[in-house]
């Protein structure tokens, strides 16, 4: 049974919004909030992060963009190294700030993994979330990117 | 006397004109039936019916606009307004629009046939 | 009609009186009038009665005068006292034979008087002595009359003689005569002040009566009507609710309960306007509402029972604030209720109700209903619906939901077109909800209105809408979706069930899966809705083949593949372009109709119809003729039902769009014909230009 509510949905994105915040004016505005069923499939982009969860909650909550809107975070952390690694770590930097707004939102009782990384193909998040697991879409100057919650109440 | 059902839901369509079969309501013949409100409005224009049950939420035009346009075309035609609305400001638009009362989904088949006598009766 | 008699029955008893004093009145005028002639003849009777005796004297004296004068030699005096005589005699005479016979005699003025002949028994005996004196009398005067002086002295001295001798007595009589007269006379007077005595009492009862009747029916009606005002008071004074009347400038009416001001924590005056006093305590939007209704009500159009369910003011919450300022919370119930004079509406009856703690309760309960609600209550309910429109709801739940995902999943930038997404989100709730409320499926219903009043509350609200709110009606379908899938489990046991129930053959049975109806209704609704679009129409089907679900598989196989063609004919030939429709004043969709009955005795009755075209026999002729198949002769030879069979004949076509690959490969009705055979079923097709065209499969299921 899922009943997580929008506050807790909330609590993934806005760790986002924070991230880019640290080093832009620009906010993170949501552009769209549905759910995976049927025909209707997460959006997945090149590069992909999350966390997995479990206690009371159990689940994951995955982060997905293309590389160009890490790049471009790179260039405003003056990061002049922008291979695939360091992408990488700055996307598993995000999926942290998840983890972290995570264990302040639900509590110390959750288990908290620490942050995969993926290079991921177009589909690859249609294979790995179930059925009605949240999807917001979002956008951070000209670039999309996406928030998966597929959490479950334990 | 002539009615036409108006509403966007099959089932209720089809609850509505099971119900008319009662003996008690055979002055009454279904001539036509529409989904929204701009059928209704080709319906009505073609066939001037005596009464008309009118949903209110519908693609196209909404039952208020209907009811409105209806009452212009034909003053003395009777509309019931049947609907599962929350808002009662919206059902009195429709009412002070023309319409002759109110009839709240779900209803029961006695509801209907209380209703469809009251509003015949002079 | 009614009234004048009520009238009358009313005042019966003052008019009875007034008949009674007039009747009366005339009566005592009448006897009054008799008697008063009556007095005047008794007076002259009593006056020359009395005449009589004085003229009895005279006569005796005028007698002895003339002897004296006859004796002295005084000739003159002898001449003028016989004149006299004869004047007396003459009197006396004539007054006499008046009072026994009646007659017209000279009046004590001289002028000549009616004198009435006696009336009582003694004084006719009093006239017959005197006549017995007077004859002889009136015998031996006879000489001397005429003014005759030629007399002789015995005849005077005889006369002299007997009128001394009788002279008394004839005095005695006519004495006698003038009493008797007056003592009739008196009596008659007597009896004439006893009438009038008489007339005047029964008038002055009479007049008493008319005058106690009136007071009394006066007083009783003030009774009544002080005993009315004072009920309206005691009422007005004792009912727990507020009771008042608005006119149709929604003022106060003059009289209203004592418990009014209580309700409405605050002053009232007959007369005030009604309206700022609720607007104070309501929320604008309920106070626009409450307007319109009241107003509706003082109009004539609405039918008060078809409102009232509308009454905006019902159970509804208010502040009042009290005359120290505190504000106090509270539920009140207005209900209004027209009030007709000569059948047309003149007031509105208000009555409010404090209903704080009937809500209280009622929230009490509602929450404890919650709680019991469970699975089983949703199932007893479910069994109560016919199934097949119990597995469209499910199915056109599943649509709805699917279809405000997809709305959900397209990115938005920018807060209007939210709005649009909201609004088309908010329609297909809503008719979730309709359905659900219909079916009685209270978990949906509840859910999705609250939804509805959620989504309202974003719509109507102060902010625009965000990105935040997307995500929150996100959450909201998810909610449906746990309900909906939920629901679904039990739809489909249910189904299982029912076909246990029917005993239909297990073998058959048991490999079917339960719900076989909605992969059909699916399938035929996917299929018609693609063929519509690949060829511009428009079409909603409706299926209610709930009856499947005990069929033999075998039988829904061929059923499946029948629809199937039936269905591509429909939207190849039948249901025409949203055009078309349109200028033949159709609704621009068509319908498609699938029905599945049984019709008793292991008979059952599978029929697709669709509200296009029809068949018509002259445009088969055309068609036949332009494909080759016959000639004009030959087509104009054959009778409507002919021509109508041969639509069932292989390679036929009436597609004018041969390329299409939805119909006119001649394989089409040649092979229904063929499965319904298979089955050993019939058959049959019913069709009017224009309006429908009809086919009936009827076959029989083996037990």
């Amino acid at each position: 049974m899922k009943s997580i509510n929008e506050k807790d949905i909330h609590s993934f994105v806005d760790a986002v919004s924070g991230f880019f915040a640290q080093f832009a004016e620009e906010k993170v505005e949501i552009r769209a909030a549905y759910l995976v069923e049927g025909a209707i499939k997460p959006s997945t982009f090149e590069l992909t992060s999350y966390i997995t969860l479990s206690g009371d909650y159990s689940g994951r909550v995955y982060f997905s963009a293309p590389r160009a809107l890490i790049a471009h975070l790179l260039l405003m952390m003056q990061e002049p190294n922008r291979n695939d690694d360091r992408l990488l770590d700055a996307v598993g930097e995000i999926a942290n700030t998840i983890s972290g707004n995570a264990r302040k939102h639900f509590g110390e009782t959750m288990e908290i993994s620490v942050p995969s990384t993926e290079v991921t193909e177009t589909g690859w998040l249609d294979t790995v979330v179930s059925p009605r697991s949240y999807v917001i879409l979002v956008k951070w100057k000209q670039y999309r990117a996406s928030v998966v919650v597929d959490i479950q109440r334990a | 006397m002539k009615l036409m059902i108006v509403d966007d839901s099959a089932i209720i369509r089809s609850r509505i004109a099971r119900i008319l079969a009662n003996p008690r309501l055979d002055f009454i013949r279904t001539i036509g039936m529409a989904r929204n409100g701009m059928e209704a409005i080709t319906l009505f224009m073609q066939q001037t019916p005596d009464l008309v049950t009118m949903d209110i939420t519908m693609p196209e035009m909404n039952g208020v606009e209907c009811t409105e346009k209806m009452i212009a075309f034909h003053p003395d035609c009777n509309i019931l307004v049947i609907s599962a609305l929350s808002d009662k400001a919206t059902a009195l638009k429709a009412l002070k629009k023309g319409a002759r009362g109110f009839l709240y989904k779900p209803f029961t088949d006695e509801e209907l046939v209380a209703a469809f006598l009251e509003l015949t009766s002079s | 009609m009614n009234e004048s008699q009520s009238i009358f029955s009313k005042y019966r008893k003052i008019i009875l009186a007034v008949i009674i004093f007039v009747v009366c009145d005339l009566m005592v005028i009448g006897i009054n009038f008799y008697g008063t002639f009556k007095a005047q003849e008794a007076a002259v009777s009593i006056n020359l009665s009395g005449r009589q005796r004085m003229l009895s004297q005279r006569m005796t004296k005028v007698l002895l005068l003339i002897r004296r004068s006859v004796d002295t030699n005084d000739e003159p005096s002898v001449l003028r006292n016989l004149k006299e005589l004869d004047l007396t005699v003459n009197l006396f005479n004539t007054t006499l034979r008046g009072f026994r016979d009646g007659a017209m005699v000279t009046g004590g003025d001289g002028n000549p008087v009616f004198l009435v002949q006696v009336e009582t028994p003694k004084s006719h005996q009093l006239v017959a002595d005197a006549y017995k004196i007077w004859d002889p009398y009136f015998n031996l005067l006879q000489p001397l009359l005429g003014n005759n002086r030629h007399f002789s002295a015995e005849q005077l001295e005889s006369v002299v003689t007997y009128a001394q001798n009788n002279n008394l007595e004839v005095l005695r009589l006519m004495n006698d005569l003038t009493t008797d007269l007056e003592f009739v006379a008196n009596g008659r007077a007597d009896f004439l002040r006893m009438v009038l005595l008489a007339g005047f009492i029964i008038a002055l009862i009479n007049f008493s009566y008319t005058v106690f009747i009136s007071i009394r029916q006066l007083m009783a009606t003030d009774r009544e009507l002080a005993q009315a005002r004072g009920e309206t008071i005691e009422i007005l004074s004792t009912v727990h609710e507020g009771l008042f009347l608005l006119d149709k400038e929604k003022r106060l009416g003059s009289q209203f309960s004592e418990s009014l001001p209580r309700l409405l924590h605050r002053e009232i005056e007959p007369g005030m306007n009604f309206l700022p006093i609720l607007k104070d305590m309501i929320s604008a939007e309920t106070y626009e509402s409450a307007v319109d209704y009241i107003e509706l009500l003082l109009g004539d159009r609405v039918k008060e029972a078809l409102v009232t369910s509308l009454n905006p003011l019902t159970n509804v919450s208010v502040s009042l604030s009290d005359s120290i300022g505190n504000t106090q919370n509270r539920y009140l119930s207005f209900f209004f209720n027209r009030v007709l004079i000569d059948d047309k509406i003149s007031h509105v009856l208000v009555t409010v109700q404090d209903v704080t703690d009937k809500i209280e309760l009622m929230q009490q309960a509602e929450q404890a209903k919650n709680q019991a609600k469970t699975e089983v209550d949703t199932l007893l309910r479910l069994a109560g619906n016919d199934f097949g429109s119990l597995q469209q709801f499910v199915f056109n739940v599943g649509q709805s939901l699917g279809q405000i995902n997809e709305k959900l999943s397209e990115p938005i930038d920018d807060p209007r077109s939210r709005q649009h997404t909201l609004n088309y989100i908010m329609r297909l709730v809503h008719g979730i909800k309709g359905e659900a409320a219909v079916l009685g499926i209270d978990a949906i219903e509840g859910y999705a209105h609250s939804c509805e009043q959620e989504m309202v509350a974003m719509r109507e609200g102060n902010t625009e809408l965000s990105g935040e709110h997307m995500v929150r009606i996100a959450v909201l379908l998810e909610g449906f979706y746990s309900r909906y899938s939920s629901l679904n489990n039990i739809v489909s046991n249910l189904s299982a069930a029912m076909g246990g129930q029917e005993k239909i053959a297990a073998a058959a049975q048991a490999d079917r899966p339960a719900e076989v109806a909605l992969p059909f209704v699916e399938h035929i609704t996917h299929l018609a809705q693609r063929i519509a679009s690949d060829r511009g129409k428009q079409v909603e089907v409706n299926c209610q083949v709930a009856k499947f679900a005990i069929l033999p598989a075998n039988i829904t196989k061929e059923l499946e593949s029948i629809s199937i063609q039936l269905v591509r004919n429909a939207l190849t030939h039948g249901i025409e372009s949203p055009e078309e429709r349109a200028t033949l004043n159709k609704p621009q969709t068509g319908a498609l109709c699938l029905f599945c009955e049984y019709l008793g005795n292991n008979l059952y009755d599978f029929t697709v119809r669709d509200d296009g075209r029809g068949i018509v026999p002259d445009r088969l002729r055309d068609q036949l003729v332009k494909s080759g198949r016959m000639t004009v002769q030959e087509a104009a030879t054959m009778d409507n039902l002919e021509v109508t069979r041969m639509i069932f004949q292989p390679g036929f076509s009436t597609a004018s769009d041969s390329a299409d690959i939805n119909a006119g490969h001649g394989v089409g009705l040649d092979a229904v014909l063929e499965k319904v055979k298979g089955m050993n079923g019939r058959l049959s097709v019913k069709s009017r230009p224009d309006l429908f065209t009809e086919f009936h499969i009827q076959f029989s299921v083996p037990q």
